[in-house]
């Protein structure tokens, strides 16, 4: 299958999404306090959004489709459910880590050194790693939390370098074997030879993919159900009062320190199992996870598809995988391209594509802007009509007494 | 005694290369609330033009600082009227710039490794020999850039404090709105700041090139690191930022020859976190007030 | 006939997508101080911050000395000699008092008006002479309201706008800042005041207009105003 093919499924599928979610449109735009009622009526547009995505994720294998271009898929859904987690942090409860990647490297790490030192099935190993993962989510975020935006950023940016380098710098023999010494982390070779998830001894060599395919799907539907929850729990409205108004929000006794670490940990669930099961299905499991391109390519799948929205981050996900196929024609550009992407997209597109969509769909030419002001106002002040009839009268006396 | 000295020298070596880009990046912290990763764009930047000068056109040592000077005050122009002004009229720009940069910063190190290629170079600028003291050697290159600093340090400092470019970036950092209103062009100030700090950074990247090689992604744990000793000062604070530097620096280097190279960074970044865990705005920094 | 000073066509703005003044309209003369009173959060900030281009137009014009200058930026704006003396907040807290004195005259390069002015400027406040080399931060409400008046003088603009005044100052301070406003006539003709109440307009405005929920629903003398208290105690609940 070339890769011309490729990248116009992608793109089909892309714009699918794309199309799905504009019926629901943006969930966290200005008009929030309208949408509050509406919040019924929201989750049912997800369900179908999701329903409609996952038929159509189910039955694509049946098309008949290479095994190229299945294996990008699969790569597509795990970074899609590493950046539904991030932008879960990064856009709704607004904790701006860098540092996602390396609770994503622990539970990836965790998981394999689990089967590869004490011989378990990585079946068996996925939900150890995923443990480890919120246990690291819980201290890193219990380490940052309390700092200002910007020293978050960087903050857990410094802590994921460190941990690249720690890797990267291992070359302690922990287990020699045939006179290879093999590191305790794997240095910057990585791991390898901890086993995979059995699809081939189950399927065979040529259904090895589906199972992979499914797995990787699972992952995701895990994951975006478990966004879902999050956005349209007790919790979710909490961060948008917080994100509305922090002050107002504090002074009614909401705490978002509290908050905002549970979700941190939390989604380190869904995270480490991401890591877990791309270790497993890759085979082999390097500190390049932590790599400043892996960081761009991801950061710019949430902010190219819309922070703190719903589906953004998967339409970013799609968008990004679909680029990165071109880009990598380019070779040694390619990094390049990534930074121009996310640079645009950041000065032209500050709302993401789903922002793009939503202002093109909910553009009308003559749009009454106050509606909802004035309405709020006149229930409140409505006795002060009559007072306002009586001004204009003054105004007129007093320009005939001129 | 001997490994005290090592200790004190190397240290000393490093504190002063985070203390230059403490320098640098404390005055867009103070202009815009801009943290930029792209420092490290900045570094390379004035490595490969001291290269380029003095390996590539065998040009005299005299004009590396010159050019680099040049070089970064036309990169953090085109930097700032390309990039920083337009994500600084969108929302939440502190946090934005901040990916924005890091974005700047890999493209930046895709450019050079596509012009120069990625092997290190020797940079030609910079003193071979040293010192010698009881048996170490103390190299003319931490001396050199010591007083580098010294000296930059006093060159801001003046320039704040005196000229009106200063009292501009003060009074725009200070309350950018009043600024408007006394006549100020609050964009053009941005500008010229960016100008400064990028031929203050271009200098640096010289200097700290200098100490090792030059490579696409030299300056990218010095930039963190600097970033990460701001933080911890109490970000607005710049001579606690150098102090902070040079601590660290000697921290690092202390656990580098006890404990073995690879633990110095970690230890540093510890000491960091445990300095924040219990004083969130850093060791010497205020409380912020948010006024309602 | 007199000539116009600022003319406001049609101004209509707000934040966001929040429509706060509606289709203002007004004119102000050379020469001649304006009051503009109505009650806390219908617009007078706004309206301030709209002439001085701190928020953008949405609709209107407006003209200063009958050039456009609703799309120019703040910076400009002051550059034409529309000068703003803004609430108390909008000084430099970090700076000494002089320093933010001299920051008033930045568009003058001239060393020597610029000490001359400075100098006028110590002689109508003799508090900031004192406190010359004092932080801002560490200035008294009325102080830091000396300062920025100060601030306004040192550009010797064309027409000043003065926002509130008075608020949140001690009666007695009140009085004193009135009487340096009745004074500010001598070096800036024309003044447009804005004030949450009339009381002390009335005795240095010539036209006082009313402001409510983002439109003037009155205008006139203060004498014309005197015969309608019942309206101020509607609006105003004085």
């Amino acid at each position: 299958m070339s890769i011309s093919q490729i990248s116009i499924l992608i793109a089909v599928l892309g714009i699918l999404v794309a199309i799905i979610a504009f019926f629901w449109g943006t969930s966290h735009s200005t008009k929030e306090f309208i949408k509050i009622d509406n919040r019924t009526s929201n989750v049912w547009k997800d369900f179908w959004i999701g329903m409609i995505l996952l038929a159509l994720a189910l039955i694509f294998p049946a098309f008949g489709a290479g095994k190229y271009l299945l294996s990008q898929i699969v790569l597509f859904f795990i970074w899609a459910a590493v950046v539904t987690q991030w932008n879960l942090i990064f856009g709704i409860a607004g904790i701006f880590t860098l540092g996602h990647m390396a609770v994503f490297a622990v539970g990836g790490y965790i998981t394999s050194m689990i089967a590869l030192y004490m011989g378990w099935n990585l079946w068996a190993a996925l939900p150890v790693g995923a443990l480890a993962a919120v246990v690291f989510s819980f201290l890193l975020g219990a380490t940052i939390i309390r700092l200002r935006g910007p020293y978050i950023a960087i903050m857990t940016l410094a802590i994921a370098i460190v941990i690249q380098k720690l890797i990267v710098s291992d070359v302690d023999c922990f287990v020699t074997k045939d006179l290879i010494c093999y590191n305790f982390t794997g240095g910057a070779k990585g791991l390898f030879g901890y086993g995979n998830f059995g699809f081939k001894e189950l399927l065979g060599y040529k259904g090895k993919i589906y199972g992979e395919y499914y797995l990787s799907l699972t992952l995701l539907v895990l994951s975006t159900l478990f966004a879902l929850f999050v956005i349209y729990s007790p919790l979710g409205s909490t961060f948008r009062s917080i994100r509305d108004n922090e002050i107002a929000a504090g002074s009614r006794g909401v705490n978002r320190i509290k908050y905002q670490l549970i979700v941190f940990t939390v989604s380190g669930i869904f995270t480490g199992l991401a890591g877990g099961v791309f270790a497993g299905l890759q085979t082999t499991m390097g500190p390049n996870v932590l790599s400043l391109s892996l960081l761009l390519f991801l950061l710019s799948m949430i902010v190219v598809g819309g922070r703190g929205t719903n589906w953004g981050p998967l339409i970013g996900a799609a968008s990004l995988m679909l680029a990165d196929t071109i880009l990598r024609d380019f070779g040694q550009l390619r990094v390049a391209g990534l930074s121009l992407i996310i640079l645009f997209a950041m000065i032209f597109l500050p709302n993401g594509l789903i922002g793009l969509l939503s202002n093109i769909f909910n553009w009308s030419p003559n749009k009454k802007e106050n509606e909802d002001r004035v309405s709020i106002k006149n229930f409140i002040k409505s006795d002060r009509s009559k007072y306002l009839k009586r001004g204009k009268w003054i105004k007129k006396f007093g320009n005939e007494n001129e | 005694m001997d490994i005290f000295l090592q200790i004190l020298f190397s240290g000393l070596a490093v504190g002063s290369m985070y203390a230059v880009g403490a320098l640098a990046l404390s005055l867009l912290w103070g202009t815009m609330g801009m943290l930029n990763l792209a420092h490290t764009t900045f570094i390379a930047l004035g490595g490969y033009v001291a290269y380029f000068c003095m390996s590539v056109i065998d040009a005299s040592w005299f004009f590396v600082l010159p050019l680099a000077f040049l070089s970064g005050l036309v990169m953090g122009y085109i930097y700032y009227h390309l990039v920083i002004r337009h994500i600084y009229a969108n929302q939440n720009f502190s946090v934005n710039i901040i990916i924005a940069s890091v974005a700047i910063a890999a493209l930046g190190e895709n450019t050079f490794l596509n012009l120069a290629g990625g092997e290190a170079l020797r940079q030609p600028f910079q003193f071979t020999s040293g010192l010698k003291i009881i048996g170490v050697v103390l190299p003319y290159q931490t001396i050199f850039t010591f007083i580098m600093v010294i000296i930059l340090m006093v060159i801001m400092a003046l320039i704040m404090s005196k000229s009106k470019l200063g009292q501009v970036i003060r009074a725009v950092s200070q309350n950018p709105d009043a600024a408007k209103l006394m006549g100020i062009n609050v964009q053009k100030s941005f500008a010229q700041a960016m100008m400064l700090y990028g031929s203050i950074a271009a200098i640096t990247g010289v200097l700290v090139t200098g100490a090792s090689q030059v490579f696409p992604s030299v300056g990218g744990d010095a930039t963190v690191k600097a970033l990460i000793i701001l933080i911890v000062a109490g970000l607005g604070n710049l001579r606690a930022g150098i102090f902070m530097a040079f601590a660290l620096g000697f921290l690092e280097m202390g656990v580098n020859y006890l404990f073995g190279s690879r633990y110095g960074f970690p230890s540093m970044l510890g000491f960091v976190i445990i300095v924040l865990l219990f004083k969130p705005n850093g060791f010497f920094g205020k409380e912020v007030v948010n006024r309602v | 006939m007199p000539t116009e000073s600022l003319r406001i066509e049609n101004l209509t703005t707000g934040y966001g997508r929040r429509k706060v003044l509606k289709n203002l309209s007004m004119v102000v003369e050379e020469g001649s101080v304006v009051g503009i009173i109505g009650p806390n959060g219908h617009g007078k900030s706004t309206l301030v911050k709209a002439l001085s281009g701190l928020i953008s137009t949405w609709e209107g014009r407006v003209f200063l000395k009958n050039t456009s200058i609703d799309n120019l930026p703040a910076h400009e704006r002051v550059e034409k000699g529309l000068i703003q003396i803004p609430q108390g907040d909008l000084i430099f807290p970090d700076m000494t008092v002089e320093e933010n004195l001299m920051l008033g005259g930045y568009l003058i390069f001239d060393k020597e008006e610029l000490s001359r002015r400075l100098e006028k400027v110590y002689g109508i406040f003799s508090r900031l002479l004192e406190r010359r080399k004092q932080i801002t931060r560490t200035l008294s409400g009325g102080e830091r309201r000396m300062l920025s008046i100060g601030r306004g003088l040192m550009s010797e603009g064309y027409m000043m706008i003065l926002d509130e005044p008075s608020l949140g100052l001690a009666p007695k301070i009140i009085d004193q800042v009135y009487e340096i406003i009745a004074g500010l006539r001598q070096i800036s003709p024309t003044l447009l005041v804005i004030e949450e109440n009339p009381t002390r307009l009335q005795n240095i405005a010539d036209i006082i207009y009313l402001l409510d929920d983002g439109e003037f629903i009155w205008s006139g003398t203060p004498s014309e105003l005197k015969k309608n208290e019942d309206m101020l105690n509607t609006y105003l609940g004085i």
